[in-house]
């Protein structure tokens, strides 16, 4: 639309803060009828920008609502988060039902069979952690960094895990305990940096229920142990996790 | 005592909203600032046009499930006029 008539552009930047929507337009239809061009392009306007009461008008601004504004924003960023409720929800009732499993194949069964449950659910976590991850990240509208440095604080996580495992395994020992120590680390972390006070508690529950794994050898306490601290420290964040995250997603 | 002046490319209510989001972020797209902001389709896209041409900003524009998208990212000159900005309301704000 072509807005060749004198003062039309001032008008319109004047009353509705849309100067370069102007000119954008000019570019977009040579050729139209100039009169019927120059009042849909002031119709548009006048309904886009009069009636709306957001951030959209040119008006001035006190240095305290810029930071204002700013604080606002940064904030709003800060809670752009990925959803990770669902990787806690489904370790804590896999790892829970994997413990469960080993420790009745250890009691009921052959004790040589006890590892196969710690196989299937990780390899089965692994798999809808990717899957869902992959998805998921389709769907992402924002790269937040600290989503990224979450990610490599969990596959670091993993990859100590995996060392622990084997050299437990070759050295005769339960890894049990030693891994859920290790998995109070990338809770905590995860729940520093999200500040999500259920996670760093749960964290620190991993800690404690790894140092109490440190001084028994009964099987059903240690699975009480283990299952608790999974519990409290990755099922029940999850569930107050989800919960927020359903709120700041429809916010 | 003198002021600097304030830089009239942020200092504007919506071109600052966005400039603040990316801040915070390492990229996003147009629809998450759109939400965001609460803006226009039409004034968010030209205010992000000026944050373009002033190279505060930079914009990749490809397509997702054959729907376009348009992603935005913070610029190195648009990080520091931030900055400059910020220090700028700050010597305002200063008792």
């Amino acid at each position: 639309m072509h807005l060749g008539y004198p003062g039309v552009r001032e008008r319109l930047s004047k009353g509705f803060g849309a100067d370069k929507a102007g000119r954008a337009c000019e570019k977009e239809s040579d050729g139209h009828d100039q009169k019927y061009s120059v009042f849909v392009v002031y119709i548009i306007n006048k309904s886009m920008f009069a009636s709306s009461n957001t951030i959209s008008m040119e008006q001035s601004m006190t240095p305290a609502e810029s930071l204002k504004l700013i604080e606002s924003m940064i904030g709003q960023a800060k809670r752009s988060f990925s959803r990770m409720s669902f990787y806690f929800l489904l370790w804590g009732v896999l790892l829970i039902a994997a413990m469960i499993a080993a420790y009745l194949l250890r009691t009921n069964g052959s004790p040589a069979m006890q590892g196969i449950p710690w196989g299937v659910a990780g390899a089965l976590g692994g798999l809808i952690s990717s899957i869902h991850g992959a998805r998921e990240g389709r769907k992402e509208q924002v790269a937040n960094p600290m989503d990224r440095i979450i990610g490599w604080v969990w596959a670091t996580f993993v990859i100590t895990m995996i060392i622990m495992i084997v050299c437990s395994v070759k050295n005769g020992i339960d890894p049990g305990a030693n891994i859920t120590l290790l998995t109070g680390l990338p809770t905590f972390l995860t729940g520093q940096i999200i500040r999500f006070r259920p996670l760093i508690l749960g964290g620190i529950l991993f800690w404690l229920a790894g140092i109490a794994m440190q001084f028994t050898q009964d099987a059903a306490m240690l699975v009480g142990l283990y299952c608790g601290a999974m519990l409290l420290g990755y099922i029940v964040p999850g569930v107050l996790l989800k919960r927020q995250e359903d709120v700041l997603r429809t916010a | 005592m003198s002021f600097a002046p304030l830089d009239p490319i942020l200092h504007n209510q919506l071109r600052l909203a966005v400039v603040s989001l990316l801040v915070g972020v390492e990229s996003a797209e147009f629809n998450f600032i759109l939400e965001k902001t609460g803006a226009t389709r039409g004034n968010l896209s030209v205010q992000l046009t000026k944050l373009k041409d002033e190279g505060y900003i930079t914009i990749t524009k490809g397509y997702r499930d054959n729907y376009p998208l348009t992603t935005c990212k913070l610029a190195p000159k648009g990080i520091k006029a931030f900055e400059q900005y910020v220090k700028a309301i700050q010597d305002y704000l200063k008792p």
